[in-house]
């Protein structure tokens, strides 16, 4: 049989994201929140923020 | 005594977010509901939502009503009235007209005393303007317990800063709720504003992220249980929030919560399933996009492989789905919802005889949003199910044959993935004879005579 688990994203090699607190608020103090980038905008900084792509690649 | 009342009476009548204290002690309630109502009006211009609380909280007689002489229910009536004023007002708290208007239900019915809560939490998006620190600075000394920490700020009419309102959201449970509700109610109400909706997702996701850190602990049985209370007080709200399909905006904010929670939490993979199902129930097209950011994300977070069938039902829904990953796939890691996608693709063909499937799978195969093990896994459990496929869901041979077609099509690409296609067929333990007889192809290029 094929090994259907074998797609090299196991559970093993993925660990919680480490962004420090400061990062995520200096995102949301960039304006007051009537004057923000629209949500979705704030979505994708946000997720930038926190995926392990970038994480990666910061390292 | 009666002197002392009065002069109470007289100190109460002077709080006014408009006037000097000593002006507003002048005025009388007919003065005053001219200004007032001019404001009101104007709002009613500007969205006609406005226009039946003409008959209520702003009518003639409003003039006349006095809080203390109203029954029990006639003031709870009053304080729906003013919730609903409040939420709708909540959009343009930033204009003269609204002001004027709550100037009304504050000198009238002491909003301001009698909902304390509710008047500071519709102001609360706009804590840095000066109006906020004007309705701070006319508020009862005894603040509601929930905005207690506000104290401070009363004391030196100053504005909070967002880092206190976050610090209160990580470390009070009520404070998080309370705008969270007030949130969810003013989208069901179809009365949300860009404000509010970034307001209350920078909070959120900065306090979700904060509460995390402060739960950390080297005691596993300790965090597991800080986990699942952490999931027992925000869940709900996201559950919520994940389905209101009316309200995008929100939406979006909630994926930009759960990003935080499932790239730094340890949740387990039945809260991260119950959370992809929850997002793609609720999504509508203004919140695909994100959405699909999102779920990729859980998916990334989640150990088990394959989608489930709810997910993939909602995926084969998207039009166009395959260009959105791919287009999606440069800038974010979708490998892991890709990957579930196909497996769970390839399960429906084999099990219910489902083709649709087969052109997703191979676009996504040659689109670049998976790695060499994901490609190679997936490329497999094709050649598997290409051999596992029976004549019980294959009648005409037609499954069969579109099986046979895409297999052909991907081992003959002239890309660089042929390398992982060629690889993953001499890995396979599949008999490929046997297969190369049933599908009536070849799949391992022999050494062909020269035409």
């Amino acid at each position: 049989d094929v090994d259907m688990a074998d797609d090299g994203t196991g559970g093993d090699d993925v660990y919680p994201a480490v962004v420090a607190p400061q990062r995520l608020a200096e995102l949301f103090d960039t304006a007051p929140s009537f004057a923000m980038p629209p949500i979705e905008d704030m979505f994708y900084q946000v997720t930038k923020l926190f995926s392990t792509k970038v994480a990666v690649a910061a390292a | 005594k009666s002197s002392l009342d009065v002069r109470a009476q007289k100190a109460a009548h002077s709080k006014s977010l408009i006037f000097e204290p000593r002006i507003a002690a002048s005025q009388n309630f007919q003065t005053l509901y001219g200004i007032c109502h001019a404001g009101f009006e104007e709002l009613c211009q500007l969205d006609s939502r406005f226009i039946p609380f003409g008959k209520t909280l702003f009518s003639e007689q409003s003039q006349y009503e006095d809080r203390s002489q109203m029954t029990e229910a006639e003031n709870a009536e009053l304080d729906k009235k003013t919730d609903a004023f409040l939420r709708l007002a909540g959009g343009r708290l930033r204009l003269m007209p609204t002001i004027k208007a709550i100037e009304w239900l504050i000198r009238r019915f002491r909003i301001h005393e009698h909902n304390t809560t509710m008047l500071l939490t519709s102001f609360s998006p706009y804590h840095t303007i000066t109006a906020f620190v004007t309705l701070l600075s006319i508020l009862p000394a005894d603040l509601p317990h929930v905005y207690r920490f506000l104290d401070p700020y009363v004391k030196s009419l100053t504005h909070p800063p967002r880092s206190i309102l976050v610090h209160q959201a990580t470390h009070n449970p009520d404070f998080l709720a309370t705008i969270s509700a007030f949130t969810l109610d003013t989208c069901r109400a179809q009365q949300q504003y860009p404000a509010l909706i970034s307001f209350w997702g920078g909070i959120m996701a900065e306090s979700v992220n904060g509460m995390l850190d402060r739960m950390r602990s080297g005691r596993r049985s300790i965090q597991k249980s800080n986990d699942q209370n952490l999931l027992h007080q925000i869940g709900p709200t996201i559950s919520d929030a994940l389905i209101m399909s009316k309200a995008p905006g929100l939406q979006v904010a909630c994926y930009m919560v759960v990003a935080v929670f499932v790239a730094k939490g340890d949740l387990d993979d039945a809260a991260i399933s119950a959370l992809m199902e929850q997002l793609v129930s609720g999504w509508t097209a203004e919140s695909l996009r994100p959405g699909l950011v999102c779920l990729s994300m859980l998916a990334h977070y989640r150990s088990a492989k394959q989608m489930s069938g709810r997910v993939t039902k909602a995926l084969l829904k998207v039009q166009n789905l395959p260009a959105l990953l791919s287009e999606i796939g440069k800038e974010h890691d979708i490998g892991k919802l890709t990957n579930g996608l196909c497996l769970a693709l390839i399960d429906r063909v084999y099990k219910k005889g489902d083709t649709k499937g087969l052109a997703i799978i191979e676009f996504l195969l040659l689109a670049s949003v998976l790695n060499e093990q994901q490609t190679a896994a997936v490329f497999k459990s094709l050649l598997l199910a290409a051999y596992k496929v029976d004549d019980q869901v294959n009648e005409q041979g037609q499954l069969r044959k579109d099986l046979a077609s895409t297999i052909i099509r991907l081992s003959q690409v002239e890309t660089t993935v042929r390398g992982i296609f060629m690889q993953a067929i001499d890995d396979t333990d599949v008999d490929l004879d046997a297969l190369e007889m049933r599908l009536d192809i070849q799949l391992r290029s022999r050494a062909l005579p020269e035409p």
